[in-house]
């Protein structure tokens, strides 16, 4: 059962029949509007972040072309460049601590929803809220949380005789990085476990009978059916997770401030092209442009090996 | 639907775990509705403790604050705007890319996933420029097109995908019936992927609704403004207002939670209604 | 079919809404004027504070717009050169104007024909000018000092210090009561510049050590500013326990509520405690000098907060500039400090509330420009301030070392001092 790689499409032979050939125009059809909306706000704006990088400038204004003067002055040893160093290693490490932790989660948990039978809706309205929640305050909501001084954790940890545990847990540059990761996850995992309820519930439902047929174990089924079966929504998460961890801005920032406190600790990407781009700079644009076209560069071109990598295990596994 | 049994006790202690994880994941928000009910002074001299009558002025800071009649109008207009066109554009697209196979389909499916990349503190310099050429500055219209723009990469890869995994012999079935391709579109495929359809919807709601960098710089006037802008100005530089903060993000957070439980019962119900047909 | 004629309402509906808003403007009022600033929470003050002005000039209605700091600059940026713009922008101080001056977003102002540049100082106007011209008038003068808790200093019999040895006992017997000496924060690394200056400012040779720094005969790798660093990792024991999980709000919080003495900071500080029900039991104090105290005045550090400019695309610049006028009286100067409690750059104001007014007087008798906002300014690297900011924070956490920490601000005004050449 090879199920579900359409056939249609060019053929391998010398000239495109005139039925393939109409069911390639009409693919083209269906992905035009997209493009269309994705061309002129997403593209253009992007292309244009490119050629801002190219040039310096004065404020707003355009105050000379500079080829790649901006990306020279990223790239020579400096304090700024040093902070963009540590800042992609920290950007690594939340990738892989989010993939790990949060990706598993979700995937365990949209199992245990698929099986279950009362309380569906409650289970899964409950793992969504933290995400429907506004990023910009879940920042602030932990700080205050884990406050020794001011938060409920704190007073809690007095109140059982643990006082001695209480530390300034998101100031301690050895916590705050696991921390962060998971207070990543308390807020994002409903958002994959979703996406993997809905690519479960897209398993029609005659394949886990037939396997139930032949006396297969819930472990059994689980390998063999339902992760081959999921790969496709498993890989696009962890592309997805990929993209949003080297993306990572409110959180950090609201955690640790524009400079991602404790001794650099928290400071990603995002913070650093933020302190770059709203510093006070004067060519705060030209330099920013060329930090996120960099960055672009990068996260794009790992994007494009990693969904490789996926696209190759997928076809292994099916 | 039939499906055996799983044993009781494996039953239960699915249960029991997905319990665990809700008091994990409610917890913290129990606490910040708790007290958004207190003053911040109140908050400050025992971070644990019962709702007071005097939490009840946060509310009406927040709700004033954030102006919520004008705001929650403009929010709702916007984001259901966005999602139809964006959503709309990303379904089509999705089975584009997922049905056919045709020359440079990879480039297309990664020249897609280039927009995630594109921080929004950067873009929105070029996107003004464009807005104001396009005179859509301080209008609905021109966030919608930001957002709707913006939910197409995350939308159109996560729908691929979905659609990817429809059998192919429902396709065969059809054409060998001769039906033409939008048929097939919209009587068969379409249908399947309901659930993760309002899944994207749901998922796509959330980062629309709570935006508020966009409409900061794109808006001018009192009257466009979005909900999530008024909670910014509780976040401010100098001020911790915790009490009045907290009361604003729950006045901010419950139409996403009721809209998120309503549309909960139609994914449950494209679920249950039997995809196997 | 149907998406399209949905989004076309929605399309018509914005762009009515827009046409309507404008209209009733222009019908109620002769001319509006749109102010920004990045004082949000104050804008109801501002609002009454206009609406004298308002009286005043019939057919002229002022809409003042508070934007969250944070997203200030992107806002204004772009807000200047887009329609429905504002008239009068606040603006921060000394370079950080250049964006704006450069890309040409902002009218020169005429020095010779505004009578009211007379009510600022030399040192007030410099906040504004660039390039050999005014660019605004400035409004706040932000001075850094000591606040300590009356309340707690009496039942502790304590007084503020008057020479610079009567600290060290000061925080000893506080200490030992029990109550946490200095309200300072290990998290929000910006306050930490004016911790810093406010504690520590005369170790580091305060006014003569700053102009030697700008002469080019000293550089923060001496021995005064090593020393000081090294005082102000020696003074953490006094900070809050766990210093490095208090926040500025939670300082704050501290201090409002009787929990620590003193409070390091700014200026506008002050509204803040009194409205957390300190009222008169606040106080402040500048740290003593070694070298010594003329006329009993120990060294205040200060700088200008920021000035009022026009924006080049005014749609009004004759009335924004009556506006911008009024703005630099007495009038409206008193007005500012009376009800916004910060001080007023315009002379001869003095507060009414009696803290407020002995900090400027501080300050008059003997001012320290606060280098890190005049010439040093900018969040990334390597922007002094910032160096400063992080080596401050990495001081409180152990992270580094007072020599280290010199070496990287001295290091930082070196890649400065080369990238605006």
């Amino acid at each position: 059962m090879d199920g579900h790689e359409p056939v249609t499409g060019v053929s391998s032979g010398p000239t495109p029949s005139a039925a393939t050939r109409f069911r390639f125009s009409v693919g083209a059809v269906f992905v035009l509007p997209a493009l269309a909306l994705y061309l002129g706000f997403t593209i253009l704006p992007l292309v244009a972040v490119f050629t801002f990088s190219a040039f310096h400038w004065q404020g707003l204004r355009l105050a000379g072309f500079d080829a790649l003067a901006n990306y020279l002055r990223l790239l020579a040893p400096s304090m700024l460049r040093q902070e963009i160093a540590r800042a992609f290693f920290n950007n690594c490490i939340f990738f892989l601590g989010t993939v790990v932790l949060q990706n598993s989660l979700a995937l365990g948990l949209a199992l245990l929803l698929h099986t279950q039978r009362r309380w569906r809706a409650f289970f899964r309205t409950v793992i969504a809220v933290p995400f429907l929640v506004n990023p910009l305050v879940v920042g602030y909501v932990w700080t205050l949380l884990l406050s020794p001084t001011f938060g409920p954790i704190a007073a809690g940890l007095e109140a059982v005789g643990a006082g001695a545990a209480i530390r300034p847990w998101l100031g301690d540059p050895d916590w705050v990085r696991p921390l962060v990761i998971l207070i990543n996850a308390w807020q994002w995992t409903g958002f994959p476990t979703l996406v993997f309820g809905a690519a479960l519930a897209a398993i029609p439902e005659e394949i886990f009978q037939a396997a139930l047929l032949e006396r297969a174990s819930r472990l059994q089924v689980l390998r063999a059916i339902t992760l081959p079966l999921m790969m496709p929504t498993l890989g696009a998460m962890v592309v997805i997770t990929f993209v949003s961890c080297f993306n990572a801005f409110n959180l950090q920032y609201a955690v640790g401030g524009v400079n991602g406190a404790p001794a650099g600790a928290n400071d990603v990407l995002g913070l650093v092209f933020y302190r770059v781009a709203f510093g006070g700079d004067l060519n705060a644009i030209g330099a920013s442009s060329a930090l996120a076209t960099g960055t672009f560069v990068f996260t794009f071109a790992a994007t494009i090996l990693l969904r490789h990598m996926l696209a190759r295990l997928e076809e292994r596994v099916t | 639907m039939i499906r055996a049994r799983p044993a009781q006790r494996q039953q239960a202690a699915a249960t029991g775990i997905l319990t665990l994880y809700a008091l994990l994941v409610l917890g913290p928000l129990v606490l910040v509705v708790v007290n958004s009910l207190r003053s911040t002074a109140a908050i400050y001299a025992r971070p644990i403790g019962l709702p007071t009558m005097d939490g009840i002025a946060n509310y009406a800071a927040a709700w004033s604050q954030a102006r919520f009649s004008t705001y929650f109008v403009n929010s709702v207009l916007v984001t259901v705007a966005s999602l139809v066109v964006g959503v709309g554009a990303a379904t089509l697209a999705g089975y584009g890319l997922g049905r056919y196979r045709f020359a440079g389909r990879e480039a297309v499916g990664s020249f897609f996933l280039a927009g995630l990349l594109l921080p929004a503190q950067l873009g929105v310099v070029p996107l003004f420029y464009l807005l104001r050429a396009l005179g859509l500055i301080d209008s609905l219209a021109g966030l919608t097109l930001i957002y709707a723009a913006h939910t197409l990469p995350l939308s159109t890869f996560l729908l691929a995908g979905f659609f990817r995994q429809l059998p192919v012999e429902l396709e065969e079935a059809a054409r060998l019936d001769g039906a033409r391709e939008l048929r097939i579109f919209t009587s068969i495929m379409l249908p399947l992927v309901r659930p993760a359809l309002m899944t994207v919807i749901v998922v796509q709601c959330a980062p629309i609704w709570n935006d508020f960098f966009y409409p900061l710089v794109m808006i001018r006037s009192n009257d466009h403004f979005t909900l999530p802008v008024g909670l910014s100005s509780f976040v401010d530089q100098y001020q911790s207002d915790y009490g009045g903060l907290f009361a604003a993000l729950v006045i901010v957070s419950l139409p996403l939670i009721l809209l998120f439980v309503l549309a909960n019962r139609h994914v449950i119900a494209g679920l249950t209604a039997g995809i196997g047909k | 079919m149907r998406r399209r004629t949905l989004l076309g309402t929605i399309a018509g509906a914005a762009f009515a809404n827009a046409d309507l808003t404008r209209a009733a403007r222009a019908q109620s009022a002769g001319i509006t004027l749109n102010v920004w600033s990045w004082q949000v929470v104050q804008a109801p003050i501002y609002q009454k504070i206009f609406e004298i002005y308002e009286r005043e000039t019939p057919g002229v209605r002022i809409a003042y717009r508070g934007i969250a700091s944070t997203e200030y600059p992107t806002v204004l940026k772009t807000g200047l050169s887009g329609p429905g713009g504002p008239d009068l922008v606040m603006l921060h101080p000394y370079k950080s104007i250049a964006p704006y001056v450069r890309a040409g977003q902002l009218a020169p102002l005429d020095e010779a024909g505004i009578a009211e540049v007379k009510n600022f100082s030399p040192e007030s106007l410099a906040a504004a000018r660039l390039d050999g011209k005014l660019w605004g008038l400035p409004f706040a003068r932000q001075t850094i000092q000591i606040f300590y808790s009356r309340k707690l200093f009496a039942q502790l019999g304590v007084v503020p210090p008057t020479t610079a040895d009567q600290m060290a006992p000061l925080l000893d017997k506080i200490a030992a009561a029990g109550i946490t000496p200095i309200a300072a924060t290990g998290k929000d690394a910006w306050q930490l510049v004016n911790v810093f200056d406010a504690l520590v400012g005369n170790t580091y040779g305060g006014k003569a050590f700053i102009a030697k720094i700008l002469a080019g005969t000293a550089t923060f790798t001496d021995p005064a500013m090593v020393a000081a660093l090294a005082e102000f990792q020696g003074l953490a024991k006094y900070f809050p326990k766990f210093v490095s999980g208090v926040s500025n709000a939670d300082a704050r919080a501290m201090f409002a509520t009787g929990r620590a003495a003193m409070f390091p900071g700014g200026s506008w500080e002050l509204a803040g405690f009194q409205n957390a029900g300190m009222g008169a039991d606040v106080g402040v104090f500048s740290m003593p000098a070694a070298q010594g105290n003329p006329g009993g005045h120990a060294p205040t550090w200060g700088y200008e907060d920021g000035s009022l400019g026009i924006s080049a695309r005014a749609a009004q610049p004759a009335a924004a500039l009556a506006l911008l006028r009024w703005m630099a009286t007495r009038q409206f100067g008193q007005a500012f400090t009376d009800q916004l409690k910060q001080p007023s750059s315009v002379s001869g104001v003095v507060a009414t509330d009696p803290t407020l007014s002995q900090m400027s007087a501080n300050y008059a008798a003997n001012p320290v420009p606060m280098i890190w906002v005049t010439d040093y300014f900018g969040l990334a690297s390597p922007a002094p301030y910032a160096a400063l900011m992080n080596a401050a924070q990495n001081l409180l956490t152990s992270a580094t070392t007072p020599a280290a920490a010199a070496a990287s601000i001295a290091q930082s005004v070196v890649e400065w001092t080369a990238m605006n050449q």
